[in-house]
This record gives structure tokens, C-alpha cells and sequence, in this order.
């Protein structure tokens, strides 16, 4: 019923609302990618529409955040840098260059 | 600085560590509080926590979204609930207060003997602590249950997807199914829908039996009622499918979720054959009840117990809420997951507790004690509520496939635990040291207690004679150039 139209919101968009958070571009692999200050890394990423941000030492698998609250350590990326940072308790900050582990 | 300055140090500013926040307020004492976050107010608070301006200046990251945003029922959501605003205004009040400090970001690595507080400030550098008081508020982590593809990306703990929401204004997924057990599945369910975004299906694993209970509670629980019946009227007025015990089978999809399968379940974790139903979606939000942090209790050596009403290992505390070390004080949901009410009265009692030591607290701190004493039953009372609806089911590891993965940093599968299991290993710390799960990055906190319960399946022990995983300071993460570079202990 009222879930289904979605108003005015664009199809695929994971922002909620009108955010007044300033935006800033942040690099994704090397991509520029958009994202709002108040953001974790995993929220900009999921938003930018990637899930997948890490791969298991043993068998490879894509992994993406779990816990959300730093805790499973599952979206370790490479932030400026430094390996092994969690994105979940990342806030976003402009022009920080983030890795994934990319096939 | 002293290393003695500091007459307490509280670790987590979550509902107990405002509970605490609320009685040294003003009172002649120091107290140090500590949290790993960015922001203080814990999980419950995130998005209104303090001291950390929103971007933009007058962005309220409530939550909840703004008015023209709601749909439904929602729209009338402020009206009713707004179960943080008083525990705000309390955070607000107390840390403005000249004899409390906040520290956020810094991490407590570890607990050494005569209180020493081992702890790494927010730009990394370590240095440790000797109060005289420690209260530990250390809070709580999701519950998991492993199923065929639970791995992949876009499985998301129900925790984490509120998360996102409340912190990053981000909706967990295009389309989420939300599977699980406890009140949280409707919570989010009912947060998703009134942000916005589209939910495939509730999914919740046990039965309306096992909510009979609720009714029964003294005192009774109004506020929660208010707040559980907000988000089944949103879920139906909205006409997404709620449904009773079903549990997930399987996440499908290439490299993320794209299909959730799921099952109708009896009692015993048993599913009912004929009863699959695959629901699409891009994000699986799944999670059952919490489990105490109990690394930085234990590596404090304070004793652990485990309570058969809570169904879960927790920090033993006397009714001061003193552990088994002397001065140092457990409170919230480490002694037993009970949610925000619980923890906020057992902030408070632990702090009076402290503030009766040092001999401050004014004429009504008995009165005061008494009272939290008594609240502080009902809460557990609840809590033994909400454990009987998240207990993990007697067979809820027999229908699942050996390839299924248990350890997720260190890729162990429910085979490989199986056959050590078989080889005589019998404790998680044992299972361990044989196949390195819970040796990876998260050291044991998500599949440890997945391996206590698979380990009391398979053996027929009682859980109380399988103790959690072992933990030992450094109980975080840290890099080991900024161990080297440590001031050594004065």
C-alpha cells in the first residue's frame, strides 16, 4: 500500500531523506565515488552499491560488513593506506582513498 | 597526568554508562569514561550521541526521518515513542559537569592486575590508568545462527542494518528480508518501511506461544508494548508478509544476495518439510538476540557464571554489582542481556554502589540503592523474557551442510568443527587451538558462541560446563608499532 509507490525517492537509492550532510568525493579503487559527511566508509560504499569489500584467506569468498558496530571485522579495507581498517567505524572524510580486496 | 588521577573509569558510554553518567554527576569524585566509538550514547544512542556535531550544523540524526518522509502509520510514529530523548538529556547534563571526562574513540585493550587500565587514545597512542573504581559497561554483539550462504555480501546482522540507518542514513538494501528472532526484527522491519524502503518479508523463528510470556510481566511492560504494537501496525498497514516460525535456509546469489530461501520451523529447530518459500531481495538482515561482551571481563579476571534464566555466559556480579575483582564493577548487558531499562538502572547501582565507598552520594543513596535493587529484578525478569524467545533451538545445527562456514575470518566450516568435536576437542578454546577458528580478526566474537552451542549439541554436555573463549589483554586489535612505541608502566 503506502510502501509501494516509493514517492518521490529514485529507484535504487539507499539515501534516506534529503541529507544536509556535506558532500564529499571520496576514491574507490580508484573510482570517485559521492558520499555525505556523517557517513561510515560501509555506509558510502553500500550506497556507491558495493557489497562486496573484502576476500576470506581461505577460500576467497567476497565478504561484505556483518556486525556494522566493529565487532566481526568483516569490512577491513585499505584506507589511506593503512590494511585492515574497519569501515564500519570509519567515518568518511573528503578526497580518503579507500581499497577493496577486487577480484 | 597521575596514572592515579582518576577515582573511576567507566568502559562504554552506552544506556549503563549513562545510568552511571547520572549519579557521579557533580558528586566529588573523577571519573574517566571511556568508548571505542565516535560517539558517546553506545548502540542505543547512535545518531544521538553527543559531542559529535552533525554535519551541516542543524542536521538531526535522529533515525527517524523526517516528517514528509514517513509513510503510513509511521508519519505518527514521534508522537508516541521517543524512548532515547530522556536519556539524552541526561548524557547531555552529566557530561557537561566538570569532575566527569569523556574519552571517545580510545579503546581498553586490557585489564591488569591492581586495576591497571591499559588504554590506546584515539590517535593510537597507548597508556594505562590505575583508579580506584572501574565500572564495566562493555554492552553487547549479535547472536548469529549459520546457514547455507549466510557469507555472502549483503547479509547483514539486524543490528547493523539499524545501524546504518541511524548513523549513516543509508537503507541496508534496495529490497530486505528480515529474518530472525526477538523483538529487533520487527523494530527494524518497522524502521525500514517508515524510512522508505521496501521489505520482502518479517520472518520471525518462533511462535506467538513464546510471546504469551510478555503479557505476564510485573510490572507491565507499556512502554514496550507501545513500541512493539508502532511497528506491527507500520509492517501491516503497510502489507508486508509478517510471519511466525519460519527460519532462513539459504542466501543464493553471484557474489551477493539476490534470493533468500526460507522454511517453516517447529520448536525443536526442526524445519517443516514442504514448507520452503523464497522470498527476492538484495539484503538479508538476520540476527538472534545479543550475547554479553565478555572479553574485557575476563581478561580483568573477573569470574564468569552462566545463567540458565538468560540462556548465556555473563560477568557474576553480587547484588552491588561488584564481580568477583575486587573494585571493579560489571553493569548493563555484560551481566545479562536485558536492553537499554536494564542497563540504564544497573549504570546507576553500580555507580552508587562506588559513590557509597568513597563516601559521597548524599542522605538518599540507600533509599536510592534499595530501590535500583528492586527495579533492577523486573528488568532481569525481562531479560529471562526476551532470552526464552532468542534461545538457539535444540536442533538447530542437524539439517546443516558440513561446507557451511562457522569461522568467517579464519574460513573453518561446520565440517571441520564437526570432526574436531569428534576428535575429543570439547570446549571452544580446545576447538581452537586444534583448527584456528576464532583465531582470526574478530578472535572468536562472532563464532565462539556458535561453537559453545555446536559443541553442547554434539557432546550432550550441559552449556554451563562450556565455557566461552579465553581472552587475554591485548582484547582488541592493535598494531604493533604502537605497542612498541608504549610509555612504559610507571
Amino acid at each position: 500500500m503506502w510502501n509501494k509507490g516509493k514517492g518521490k525517492k529514485e529507484r535504487g537509492d539507499l539515501r534516506i531523506g534529503a541529507t544536509e550532510g556535506r558532500r564529499v568525493v571520496i576514491k574507490v579503487n580508484g573510482r570517485p565515488l559521492l558520499a555525505r559527511e556523517g557517513e561510515t566508509v560501509h555506509g558510502a560504499l553500500l550506497a556507491g552499491g558495493i557489497r562486496g569489500l573484502r576476500r576470506s584467506r581461505r577460500l576467497g569468498e567476497e565478504r561484505g560488513g556483518l556486525c556494522g558496530m566493529g565487532v566481526c571485522c568483516e569490512c577491513l579495507v585499505t584506507i589511506d593506506g593503512e590494511p585492515d581498517r574497519r569501515a564500519c567505524m570509519t567515518p568518511v572524510k573528503d578526497r580518503m582513498e579507500v581499497e577493496t580486496d577486487e577480484s | 597526568m597521575r596514572a592515579d588521577y582518576f577515582d573511576v573509569v567507566v568502559v562504554g558510554t552506552g544506556a549503563a554508562g549513562v545510568g552511571a553518567a547520572y549519579e557521579f554527576a557533580g558528586q566529588k569524585c573523577r571519573v574517566l569514561f571511556l568508548d571505542e566509538n565516535g560517539h558517546t550514547g553506545g548502540q542505543l544512542l547512535r545518531g544521538y550521541g553527543l559531542g559529535k556535531r552533525a554535519p551541516g550544523g542543524k542536521r538531526e540524526r535522529s533515525g527517524r526521518p523526517r516528517k514528509d518522509k514517513e509513510k503510513g502509520l509511521g508519519r505518527f510514529a514521534g508522537l508516541f515513542t521517543d524512548p532515547v530523548k530522556g536519556r539524552r538529556k541526561i548524557l547531555a547534563d552529566a557530561l557537561g559537569r566538570p569532575n566527569i571526562t569523556v574519552m571517545q574513540g580510545a579503546r581498553v585493550l586490557g585489564i591488569y592486575p591492581e586495576r591497571t587500565v591499559c588504554i590506546q587514545a584515539p590517535r593510537g597512542g597507548i597508556f594505562n590508568l590505575k583508579p580506584r573504581f572501574i565500572i564495566l559497561a562493555t554492552g553487547a554483539r549479535e547472536r548469529f545462527l549459520p546457514f547455507k550462504g549466510w557469507t555472502l555480501p549483503g547479509v547483514i546482522s539486524l543490528g547493523g542494518a539499524q545501524i546504518l540507518m541511524k548513523e549513516s542514513w543509508i537503507l541496508p538494501g534496495r529490497r530486505t528480508v528480515v529474518a530472525g528472532a526477538g523483538p529487533m526484527v520487527f523494530s527494524l522491519g518497522g524502521a525500514i518501511t517508515r524510512n522508505g524502503g521496501e521489505v520482502a518479508a518479517v520472518l520471525d523463528s518462533t511462535g506467538p506461544s513464546a510471546k504469551k510470556e510478555f503479557f505476564r510481566q510485573w510490572p507491565p511492560q507499556f512502554s514496550r508494548l507501545k513500541e512493539g504494537a508502532l511497528d506491527m501496525a507500520t509492517l501491516l498497514a503497510s502489507g508486508i508478509p509478517v510471519r511466525q516460525r519460519r527460519m532462513v535456509l539459504e542466501a543464493r546469489g553471484e557474489g551477493r544476495v539476490e534470493e533468500v530461501v526460507t522454511a517453516g520451523v517447529d520448536p525443536s529447530g526442526r524445519k517443516v518439510p514442504g514448507s520452503e518459500k523464497t522470498y527476492s531481495g538484495d539484503c538479508l538482515a538476520v540476527g538472534r538476540g545479543f550475547i554479553p561482551n565478555l572479553e574485557l571481563p575476563a581478561s580483568a579476571g573477573a569470574a564468569l557464571t552462566y545463567r540458565d534464566d538468560l540462556g548465556s555466559w555473563v560477568v557474576g556480579v553480587d547484588e552491588g554489582l561488584e564481580t568477583s575483582e575486587r573494585g571493579i564493577f560489571a553493569a548493563g548487558e555484560t551481566t545479562g542481556v536485558g536492553g537499554g531499562g536494564k542497563s540504564l538502572v544497573e549504570g546507576r547501582l553500580a555507580a552508587l554502589s562506588i559513590l557509597r565507598e568513597l563516601g559521597g552520594g548524599g542522605a538518599s543513596l540507600e533509599a536510592r540503592r534499595r530501590s535500583l535493587v528492586k527495579k533492577r529484578a523486573a528488568e532481569l525478569r525481562f531479560a529471562a523474557f526476551l532470552a526464552s524467545l532468542c534461545r538457539v533451538p535444540e536442533a538447530a545445527f542437524e539439517e546443516l551442510d558440513n561446507s557451511v562456514v562457522v569461522c568467517r575470518c579464519e574460513d573453518i566450516t561446520l565440517g571441520e568443527i564437526r570432526e574436531m568435536v569428534a576428535m575429543g576437542f570439547h570446549t571452544p578454546g580446545q576447538v581452537k587451538k586444534a583448527c584456528r577458528s576464532g583465531m582470526g580478526n574478530c578472535q572468536g566474537r562472532t563464532c565462539g558462541p556458535m561453537i559453545q552451542e555446536i559443541v553442547g549439541r554434539l557432546t550432550g554436555e550441559a552449556p554451563d560446563i562450556i565455557p566461552p573463549l579465553g581472552a587475554r589483554p591485548p582484547v582488541k586489535t592493535v598494531r604493533l608499532d604502537a605497542l612498541a612505541a608504549m610509555a612504559p608502566i610507571p
